[in-house]
């Protein structure tokens, strides 16, 4: 009896092969065909947490938006970001949660900062992934703590069949900006590998466009020491020790040097200047035989950042911090119907800034589950998790959830959970500022969605609702200029996220149309007001239009308006965002392994002024174009 | 033509969706903003909204809130740290900006912004003709604190005067200018005199740590308020302060006349001085003393709460209470009469409200 992993993998073969032996009938036909990739994602369907709402992010987008990750999931997903200008530190919160809230995960495991809880997205290289998935909803039985409002997935892939594949890509646009990543996956029955770099920098000196602000001169201000440099490599390695066997090993570097702007009114009042240097490594056994699937993960990851107040500063402030993992991953697949998972983890944290002396955390958690598939249409799971952490009490978690087919194609879904999230060194130790007698925030929350999938239309939605208890929040000391974290609010954050697509054929021409909708209640209880950085609503979707060769797009992206703090009025608001994009790709040739596209964009192509920070303004309009060669 | 529909759609959406969204509550002013108080408010670091707010002498009406963004129909943009005056000008002082918005003082509409050559500007005074900003420079270096020269014609800095770490507070008298070296990010126990006639420092005087706020009496002695410095113990809890003092400097001699000195512990964080009456804030309650005094006061007079700047005028206390999820308020409160205690006044300012000042 075949698992479900191998009847994926083999229906991936089988795929894979008729799709690689089928004689392309010219040019035209050889474009209409699925990408590879996109069959390749089913490997990792799994993962998908039952009941609750997830995107895949296009190959297509993020070579689009491929200038940092805050762009590219602005555009394409339903987390909201708040970055200080365009290569800015970029947080993300999803569902009006804070950004402490937001967990990413690299091939699993969990790479938020541990000084402040956080991924900063212009940080995070992703040009190289195989495949980015965003997950809403809390998930901390599963990931742990953190993951309350959702959590965004980088993956790599490693698959064993005879292939070679390669992908250059490179862009080069206003500013002086440019992205370029090459990657490599190469394998045999035995053995895969993956090897990629990516480099992309920008002198990102644009001009501020807001007109009402001005030098003494009268002359429009520029995004002065805003320049930035990063890049990545990635290496992979597995190897099928025999059928029931693989290992899987995933290296990666990234170095970032960037510069910080100061905005309005006067952008060379910055002159910072932050360096980040991150590097991780994940060993990975998988091993099944009949009923028996486990997984074994070790892994070690390491963050750095050096601060300089001034850039032409020698000494700096530093955060160090190295994390060591194992787990293991046991499931069960009994009689017909049910399957029962255990996890077993271990995090050993170290971690160590100029100001903090070295702490460690040591976290071990067990979780499991049983869940019951009847193949056809009713898939339920329950799932609980025990955690002993070094620092906090944590309580037994329980989830819930289950999906129902309806009718055709449509599922209704419900994911129930209770997520918490460990105050972070920073909240902790920081000297003067960290607050020792912090608890863990606790959220309940509960997922009402459902899923329509059919070939050329998909729509999910789900109605969310977080109840947020012990909500840490930085609030100044009365009568300093002091920061202190503290327990303070309860917050209620309820709503409707969406995601469409849809496809037309009409004559030779496609026609497709890609967003999200989310609409946001995310109130203070206490307050009754709104929380900060938390539009109402928000809406991005991509509208193409395909004829032959050429694929021409519009991206656009709107947002209410957002509070800088919970007062409520529109002194302490950003106004709406509302940008448009339009962009052309060419595909020169399409042949079996060949593949190359020119392609060219106009960002913010009606020059609107548009803020995500107070006074840190984004670009107006500005071009790029890009070359995408697959072979 | 289903695909026509469907742009219209869109496009109808995208009509709706901004319709929706225009509304300002920030209503255009046109104002004479003299013969009243002006409130200046730090706004929250880092999220670059500071504001000024406008309350009319007679104080018949709530104050007027986000006046230079009424005006101009822009914001400061940063950390308002204070507000120097001339005779026609005011000076907005945005400390981390490292800037200086210049309006009219009377109308509040915006003659030029000053960038250049400026660095965690602090405090201004004009004397002479000339404007006087203290400089920390950056804050952890404490070799690179300054007075920039502002030339109040071309409103650029013509020079820079260096002085010791932690410049804050400054006033001016006869030419002459005094400096409070409160400390930046370090404890600074020094007064600077410098001579304007060469930019020249020609005094240091040693008082108690943390000097912050001075003023002249009517005998031209400089008070200083020395705060103290706060005294932590391993885990950065305050356990107790150095010796806090009011402090009597005489500008003849640039020496200190006397210390009153609070008691053990005690410190005060905002004082004011109005007809030989000084007035300050010590663990939220007013106290006052007479300049001829050489000690404090054991009573208070009122019980006013916690206050994160305060001015004294014609027998009327101001003080605004800082507050950072909602707005700052304002008091004012009668500190002479039958109704000495009373409040006499009260509106919202803007968040992080710190500096009263009397146009």
């Amino acid at each position: 009896m075949m698992n479900y992993r191998q009847v994926t993998f083999f229906c991936f073969i089988a795929i894979f092969l008729s799709y690689a032996q089928s004689k392309p009938q010219g040019v035209l036909d050889s474009i209409q065909t699925i990408d590879v990739v996109e069959v390749k994602a089913t490997v990792f369907q799994e993962l998908t947490v039952l009941g609750q709402k997830s995107v895949a992010i296009s190959e297509n987008a993020r070579l689009r938006n491929s200038t940092n990750f805050t762009e590219l999931l602005r555009y394409n997903s339903p987390i909201v970001f708040k970055d200080f200008g365009r290569g800015g530190v970029s947080t993300a919160r999803f569902r009006g949660t804070s950004a402490t809230n937001t967990m990413v995960l690299w091939n699993g495991i969990n790479i938020n900062a541990v000084g402040n809880g956080q991924t900063d997205f212009n940080a995070l290289s992703i040009a190289t992934a195989d495949e980015i998935k965003i997950q809403s909803g809390g998930a901390s039985v599963r990931y742990g703590s953190g993951a309350i409002g959702g959590s965004v997935h980088i993956y790599d892939l490693l698959y064993f069949d005879k292939h070679i594949e390669s992908q250059f890509f490179s862009t080069y646009g206003s500013f002086q900006t440019t992205s370029n990543f090459i990657k490599t996956n190469i394998g045999t029955d035995k053995w895969a590998f993956k090897v990629a770099a990516t480099y992309n920098q920008s002198d990102n000196d644009y001009t501020f466009i807001d007109n009402r602000y001005t030098d003494a001169a009268g002359n429009l201000l520029k995004n002065e020491n805003g320049n930035y440099q990063n890049y990545g490599l990635d290496l992979s390695m597995g190897f099928q020790i025999s059928e029931h066997n693989t290992l899987r090993f995933f290296t990666t570097a990234y170095y970032a040097n960037r510069f910080f702007s100061d905005g309005l009114p006067n952008p060379a009042a910055g002159s910072e200047r932050n360096e980040d240097f991150n590097q991780r490594n994940l060993l990975q056994w998988k091993w099944h035989f009949s009923a028996l699937k486990q997984q074994v993960n070790l892994a070690y990851v390491t963050q750095e950042y050096r601060y300089y107040e001034s850039k032409d500063a020698l000494s700096f402030d530093y955060g160090k911090t190295k994390q060591a993992i194992a787990s293991h991953e046991l499931t069960y697949k009994m009689a017909d119907f049910w399957k029962a998972t255990s996890f077993l983890q271990y995090t050993r944290t170290q971690g160590t800034a100029d100001v903090i002396t070295t702490r460690t955390r040591s976290v071990l958690s067990f979780s499991g589950g049983l869940s019951y598939n009847n193949g056809r249409n009713f898939i339920s799971a329950v799932n609980f998790r025990n955690e002993a952490n070094s620092d906090f009490k944590l309580p037994f978690l329980l989830s819930f959830a289950a999906e129902r087919k309806i009718a055709s194609s449509f599922w209704a879904k419900i994911n129930l959970s209770k997520n918490y999230r460990v105050p972070t060194y920073n909240e902790l130790y920081w000297p003067k500022v960290g607050n020792l007698d912090l608890l863990p925030e606790y959220a309940h929350q509960g997922d009402f969605g459902f899923s329509l999938k059919k070939k050329q239309l998909e729509i999910a939605a789900t109605f969310f609702y977080i109840k947020m208890d012990n909500k840490i929040i930085w609030l100044p000391y009365v009568d300093s200029n002091q920061w202190r974290p503290k327990n303070i609010d309860k917050a209620i954050n309820k709503g409707l996220e969406t995601s469409f697509f849809v496809e037309k054929n009409i004559q030779n021409a496609t026609l497709q149309l890609r967003g999200n909708y989310i609409y946001t209640s995310a109130e203070n209880t206490k307050t009754e007001k709104q929380l900060a950085y938390t539009p109402k609503h928000l809406l991005n979707y991509t509208f193409s239009y395909r004829v032959n060769r050429i694929e021409a797009y519009i991206q656009d992206l709107w947002q209410s308006k957002v509070y800088t703090n919970e007062i409520g009025i529109d002194f302490y608001s950003l106004q709406p965002v509302s940008v448009m994009n339009f962009g052309l790709d060419y595909t020169l040739f399409h042949q079996k392994y060949n593949k190359l596209v020119l392609g060219g964009k106009l960002n913010n192509i009606f020059n609107r002024v548009y803020y995500f920070t107070n006074l840190r303004p984004m670009p107006g309009i500005n071009f790029s174009i890009n070359i995408n060669y697959k072979f | 033509m289903k695909n026509t529909n469907l742009l219209l759609r869109l496009l109808f959406l995208s009509i709706i969706f901004t319709a929706c969204t225009e509304d300002n509550d920030i209503a255009p002013v046109q104002g004479d903003f003299d013969n009243g108080i002006i409130i200046s408010s730090e706004g929250n670091f880092g999220d670059k909204d500071g504001s000024v707010a406008f309350l009319d002498g007679d104080m018949s009406r709530k104050a007027t809130n986000f006046i230079y963004t009424s005006v101009n129909n822009a914001q400061l943009g940063g950390l308002v740290q204070s507000i120097g005056f001339s005779e026609n000008d005011a000076f907005i002082i945005i400390n981390d900006a490292h800037a200086i918005s210049v309006v009219d003082r009377i109308t509040f509409e915006k003659k030029t912004i000053v960038l250049e050559e400026l660095k965690n500007p602090r405090y201004m005074v004009v004397e002479g003709g000339k404007g006087y900003v203290t400089n920390w420079g950056e804050g952890g270096d404490p070799s690179d604190d300054y007075i920039a020269v502002l030339n109040l014609e071309t409103y650029a800095v013509e020079s820079k005067i260096s002085l010791k770490n932690g410049v804050e507070h400054i006033v001016a008298k006869d030419g002459f200018l005094y400096v409070s070296h409160k400390g930046a990010w370090a404890e600074g126990n020094l007064v600077s005199v410098v001579n304007t006639s060469t930019n020249t420092v020609v005094a240091e005087i040693e008082v108690n740590y943390r000097p912050d706020e001075m003023f002249f009496t009517k005998d031209n002695s400089l008070v200083v308020l020395c705060e103290g410095s706060p005294v932590y113990d391993a885990s950065w809890n305050v356990i107790g302060n150095s010796q806090a003092s009011i402090t009597y400097i005489d500008t003849q001699s640039n020496s200190v006349d006397k210390h009153v000195n609070f008691a053990e512990n005690k410190r005060a964080n905002h004082i004011a001085y109005n007809s030989d009456q000084i007035y300050y804030v010590s663990d939220e309650a007013l106290y006052t003393v007479n300049t001829s005094d050489s000690s404090l006061p054991a009573t208070s007079m009122l019980e006013i709460g916690s206050v994160y700047g305060m001015n004294v005028k014609d027998g009327n206390l101001y003080t605004v209470k800082k507050e950072f999820e909602n707005l700052s308020q304002l008091n004012v409160i009668a500190l002479e009469g039958a109704n000495v205690g009373e409040l006499i006044h009260s509106s919202a300012v803007g968040l992080g409200a710190s500096k009263i000042y009397f146009n």
